[in-house]
């Protein structure tokens, strides 16, 4: 059995080297913004046009205490997510089913790589004429940009599962049923992981996107009240809390990532 | 018990070029009921090839392949197969991997431990149940691989090259329990090996194969040694270094059409 050994210096060096990177960077991070205050205060930089810490962590705390933010954070946390949901089950399950079909398949992937090619976020005044400066544009838009994503992690990670795998639980038995269940969705869960950052990432760009361009409520909307009324320490506090909230995120799939693959954590 | 007859089988692959790549040609072979047959033959010739035909995971471009009578039509599942490459699922733990087969075949769950458990003890691997395969030695895979065959007792075994990565004590444990488990002649194997001295020690008969392309049966040599058998004292066995030496002249002379050179082939391991 395994002994417990005394640890060495040397080969199990990775500890104290990621503790003290995260000290390093928490380091790096606080000289940033010990510099940025000075250079605000000292008049080195406009704080008109750039503010400072200071400033735009007491708009945050004024937005985070009034409830002022609230609305306009549940607006683009629902649009974020119901585009992420909608454009999650659609891209896998056309992925999965052109995987199936290999006419099929070649017929539409074209079409898919056309729209992988596109800077998708170019369709948003478009969806705002379609379906108005409501929630359903912003939904519209983070689908988009989701949906191709997602179809592609699933349609790759099906067609390249290893034959060899799948010829062995063939021979040992395994259905149509078990093969999905056994061999093709743990293979996919790898990709499909790896894709999940990128598509929360653009579930949030495209509501706040939206958002931007034509609306009356969202963390977008704030963002372009901000620079209408020239209020720096508000538009900085407005992406302080949009990549608080995708860290947030972050930080949660990484955790289920963990439990629902824990062999790659083995590897 | 199983039989397993190859008539006229060919088998062509599209080659890299565009030009047809003939592999097997004209390859007859009958595997009588519960007999252990060895096939030897150049790197490439086809043996793996071959077994993948008996198993229907790949289909003959000409003959038939029949296995008790039966012509051979889809994926064989009630076979045992114990492939070359690695084949355990990355996801799934030793017990786990061990247990598809079974679990695939709806058997009841105390059952399905009770029947893993044994196997898993009876290849050495107890203690590493729940370890993924990334977590085990490559001899550790192969043995986890070959009690995931044998858990689910099937009539016919189809190995290829199941022990050539193993270290040297493993594969003569290894060998011994395969002796012990399937020489009682209940079970048909088919057994590719790069290893002469391995294919006569287990083997009933030795099925030499051509050089490829277009390669089949060259010979076979019923081996006529005793069973039940000890795999270290077969091997003093007077007609062992005999038949390994026939065996290897045959051999040898298919190898050098690839090699070339006969005196760069120094021993009875291909
Ligand atoms: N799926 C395939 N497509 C095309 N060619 C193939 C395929 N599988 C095998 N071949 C070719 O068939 C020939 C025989 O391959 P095979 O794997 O059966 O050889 P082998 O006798 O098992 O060799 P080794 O002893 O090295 O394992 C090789 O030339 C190989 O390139
Ligand atoms: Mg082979």
């Amino acid at each position: 059995m395994v002994t417990e050994t005394p640890s060495l210096p040397g080969p199990s060096r990775s500890g104290p080297s990621a503790r003290l990177l995260a000290g390093l960077r928490l380091l790096l991070g606080a000289i940033a913004l010990g510099l940025w205050e000075v250079s605000a205060r000292q008049g080195w930089v406009d704080p008109f046009f750039f503010s400072a810490p200071s400033d735009v962590g007491r708009t945050l705390w004024t937005l985070v205490s009034t409830a002022g933010l609230y609305p306009h954070l549940l607006a683009t946390v629902q649009e974020a997510l119901s585009g992420l949901a909608l454009g999650f089950v659609a891209g896998a399950a056309l992925g999965w089913g052109l995987a199936q079909h290999r006419l099929l398949g070649e017929l539409i992937e074209p079409v898919m790589v056309l729209l992988n090619a596109i800077p998708r976020i170019i369709l948003a005044p478009l969806f705002i004429m379609w379906f108005g400066i409501g929630m359903g544009s912003k939904v519209a838009l983070s689908f988009v940009l989701v949906f191709v994503v997602v179809f592609f992690a699933v349609y790759t990670g099906i067609r390249e599962v290893d034959s060899r795998l799948v010829d062995g639980v063939l021979i040992l038995g395994a259905t149509r049923r078990d093969l999905l269940l056994h061999v093709h969705i743990p293979a996919i869960a790898a990709w499909v992981f790896g894709s999940l950052r990128v598509t929360v990432g653009f579930a949030f760009t495209g509501a706040v996107v939206g958002e931007f361009i034509a609306a009356s409520r969202g963390l977008g909307y704030l963002l372009n009240f901000a620079q209408n009324t020239f209020n720096a320490s508000l538009m900085m506090a407005s992406l302080v809390i949009i990549v608080g909230f995708i860290l947030l995120i972050f930080g949660g799939l990484k955790v289920v990532e963990e439990k629902l693959t824990p062999w790659k954590a083995a590897a | 018990m199983t039989t397993v007859s190859l008539q006229q089988v060919s088998k062509v692959f599209p080659g890299t070029d565009g030009s047809p790549l003939p592999v097997l040609e004209g390859t007859t072979l009958e595997v009588p009921p519960g007999s252990f047959t060895a096939i030897v033959g150049p790197s490439g010739c086809g043996k793996s090839t071959l077994l993948r035909l008996v198993a229907g995971l790949s289909s003959p471009s000409g003959g038939t392949v029949a296995i008790n009578g039966a012509l051979v039509r889809g994926v064989q599942n009630t076979i045992g197969f114990l492939f070359q490459h690695d084949a355990l699922l990355p996801w799934k733990t030793t017990f786990d991997n061990v247990a598809l087969g079974l679990r695939f075949r709806g058997f009841r769950e105390e059952e399905v431990r009770d029947r893993c458990q044994d196997w898993i003890a009876r290849v050495g691997l107890k203690g590493f149940e729940r370890h993924y395969p990334a977590q085990l030695s490559g001899g550790m895979r192969k043995r986890a691989a070959l009690a995931q065959m044998l858990v689910c007792d099937p009539d016919l075994l189809l190995m290829d090259e199941p022990f050539a990565s193993l270290g040297a004590q493993t594969r003569v444990l290894l060998q011994q329990d395969l002796l012990l488990l399937c020489g009682g002649g209940t079970k048909t194997i088919l057994f590719v090996t790069h290893d002469l001295e391995e294919a006569v020690a287990l083997a009933d008969t030795i099925v030499v194969m051509r050089a490829g392309p277009r390669s089949g049966v060259k010979a076979t040599y019923p081996t006529g040694l005793p069973r039940p058998r000890d795999v270290l004292q077969v091997k003093s066995h007077p007609r062992f270094a005999t038949l390994c030496r026939t065996v290897w002249r045959d051999l040898a002379e298919e190898v050098t059409k690839i090699y070339g050179d006969r005196d760069a082939i120094p021993s009875w391991t291909i």
